[in-house]
């Protein structure tokens, strides 16, 4: 990796012969290439990841089992313990595509709010929505509205992620301006106050209490086919509409007045983002539970490598999201002895990286 | 086309919920002409400024631009008419110079096209008139002050508008670059390729390059009109409340505005200073 050091020593750049500087050149050389390896790395990690943990399966093997599901050929499954099917197709694939899939969507939502926020270092814990998105579960799990066990707890955290949204939009909006500033504030007061919403749910839980703990800290154990879908689904449409408006969002970056004079419908395009992007994540919470520091640190690392241009860095930082979070979900289920909460994880490994990044960050800015 | 181009505002009135901060505004800005709109801090400047884009819409009154109210127009073909140079713009992410001003072409391509090579081309040329080529590939959050400023007057440029609109764009620019872009404005004025309007800081840069002036002062204008009638010591003192003396200077062959030094030595009053 690398980290790009305020240059000191020469101010002027390298100009190559066509005119074009090779800053910007050298970043779209990169991004397909850094696409490319990312999605070898994820076809190599998915195949590691079906093979590893209790019962080990082979590469060969699992390759037969899938081209026997998917392309109707069961005479390949004839040499196959009949149990290794079933823990592929029923067990392991949908956590997997799940963990990458939302490992994507939770770097997808970083690009998005950072670049609404202005700030490198914003995510979707900024704004309160996966607070808003995790009282709404903790109070279905609390009320034990079992009304479907599909449907209630990802309903109560979708619903109760959209009014704080709605919240935070509010409190944040003078004259009908909306300043990033008080979009912040607005949402750390918002989230404080959810957090002890959420405490005074676990205290009211009794025994329950530890069906939400452990939620709020982040699991892919037990995912099936329908958290596949409804993640992939919500994740496609929010791709689609984070992509129609990349080059907005590039240019939202000099601000609401300059990107107003460029022709950008800078208040609609902004509250269709946000809420796309709030969306997705209140869908990623009542999926897999609070996970932070991907939404953060993905799309940050990838500006490091690809450059600010939305347009490449969100399809490489979806890749690398759901590399990191099928790698990190994979080390908490197959290689650790005990399964550690992938919330608790990421925080772990993300936590001392955000710091020395903020570092990094103060120190460009005494320089600059 | 005379009488329906430029800006027409009609008894405009604007306030921030319950503080007035223009009413009365009553201007004619017809196309071909540098304007410099001056006026004491927070006189209401820049939300003039922000009538004129769009970016903020009158209570009362009537914003015409081209013999249409400003708020029918849709932002993308507003923007190849109108481009704005903002006081000051803070970045955080590193878009290099040439990024930056490429966004200048945005309301030109179509969403998912690619700039075309003359494109291309009129960011290399804004970029030798402003004297930022060197920057091109210089991260603009790692810029100083005065060149991102510089990189904000290319980006509008790049946009080719026949309006340009400038708030305090050379505030914190040194004399030598200050001159350099007032002088290259000036001279796309007098060629007849712009129009400008820029709310500038210091009289005496906006009497050697405007046309015209509107003064402004506690959200109504104060004086309008062609700079050697309106710009007079009266007008001066009753706007900033500065004494003042305005000669003509042979060397820059512009007016000059001199100012009692001795008469400004008492604390300004608290009532006034609030303003």
């Amino acid at each position: 990796m690398e980290i790009i050091l305020p240059d000191t020593q020469s101010p002027t750049p390298v100009i190559e012969k066509n005119g074009r500087t090779g800053h910007a050149n050298r970043a779209k050389v990169r991004a397909p290439l850094t696409a490319l390896v990312l999605s070898c790395a994820l076809l190599a990690m998915t195949l590691l990841a079906a093979g590893a943990g209790y019962m080990e399966i082979g590469v060969g093997e699992i390759i037969r089992v899938l081209l026997a599901q998917l392309g109707g050929r069961p005479e390949l499954l004839a040499e196959i313990d009949q149990a290794v099917p079933f823990v592929l197709m029923e067990v392991r694939l949908p956590r997997i595509l799940t963990a990458a899939l939302v490992g994507a969507a939770l770097a997808a939502c970083g690009v998005i709010f950072q670049g609404i926020l202005l700030n490198p270092l914003a995510d979707p814990y900024t704004l309160g929505v996966s607070s808003g998105a995790a009282f709404g579960a903790s109070l279905a799990l609390v009320a034990n509205l079992a009304l479907n066990e599909y449907f209630s707890v990802p309903l109560f955290a979708f619903i109760s992620a959209v009014i704080t949204l709605f919240i935070v939009l509010r409190l944040s909006t003078f004259n009908g301006r909306m300043s990033t500033t008080t979009l912040i504030l607005s949402g750390v007061i918002v989230g404080a106050i959810l957090s002890a919403g959420i405490s005074f749910l676990k205290y009211l839980a009794d025994e329950q209490v530890a069906v939400i703990v452990f939620w709020l800290m982040g699991s892919f154990a037990s995912r099936d086919w329908f958290d596949v879908l409804r993640v992939a689904a919500v994740l496609l449409v929010s791709v689609l509409i984070f992509a129609y408006y990349a080059r907005d969002l590039n240019i939202m970056s000099l601000g609401g007045r300059t990107s107003d004079a460029l022709g950008v419908e800078t208040a609609r395009v902004r509250t269709i983002l946000l809420v796309t992007a709030s969306l997705l994540a209140a869908v990623c919470v009542s999926v897999s539970g609070i996970i932070g520091f991907v939404g953060l640190i993905i799309p940050h690392l990838m500006r490091f490598v690809v450059g600010p241009d939305n347009r490449r860095l969100l399809p490489v930082s979806l890749l690398a999201g759901a590399l990191l979070m099928l790698g990190a979900d994979t080390v908490t289920r197959a290689v650790l002895p005990v399964e550690v909460p992938i919330g608790v994880l990421t925080a772990l490994l993300g936590g001392p990286f955000f710091c020395f990044i903020f570092r990094q960050k103060q120190r460009r800015y005494r320089f600059g | 086309m005379a009488e329906t181009g430029g800006f027409q505002l009609h008894n405009v009135f604007f306030a921030y919920d319950e503080t007035t901060v223009l009413e009365e505004i009553n201007l004619e800005l017809p196309p071909g002409r540098f304007y410099g709109i001056v006026g004491p801090n927070g006189c209401g400047k820049t939300t003039l400024l922000d009538l004129l884009t769009g970016t903020q819409r009158v209570r009362r009154g009537s914003v015409l631009f081209q013999g249409r109210a400003i708020d029918t127009y849709r932002r993308r073909p507003l923007a190849r008419q109108l481009a704005l140079v903002p006081q000051e713009y803070a970045i955080d992410f590193a878009f290099t110079v040439e990024e930056v001003i490429l966004m200048g072409r945005h309301p030109h391509l179509p969403r998912f096209g690619q700039p075309a090579a003359a494109d291309w081309e009129i960011i290399d040329r804004v970029m030798a008139e402003i004297g930022i080529d060197h920057l091109a590939g210089r991260p603009v959050n790692e810029l100083s002050g005065g060149e991102k400023q510089r990189v904000a007057v290319a980006r509008a440029l790049a946009q080719q508008t026949p309006t340009l609109l400038l708030d305090e764009a050379t505030a914190s620019l040194d004399i030598r670059y200050t001159l350099n872009i007032l002088g290259a404005l000036r001279q796309r004025v007098s060629r007849g390729e712009q129009t400008v309007i820029a709310v500038l800081h210091d009289l005496n840069l906006a009497a050697a390059f405007c046309d015209h002036l509107v003064f402004l002062n506690r959200g109504r204008i104060q004086a309008a009109g062609p700079t050697d009638q309106v710009l007079t010591p009266a007008t001066i003192a009753r706007v900033f409340g500065v004494e003042c003396a305005v000669s003509h200077d042979s060397f820059s062959n512009a007016a000059r505005v001199s100012f009692n030094l001795t008469a400004h030595k008492q604390p300004i009053p608290a009532a006034e200073a609030r303003q």
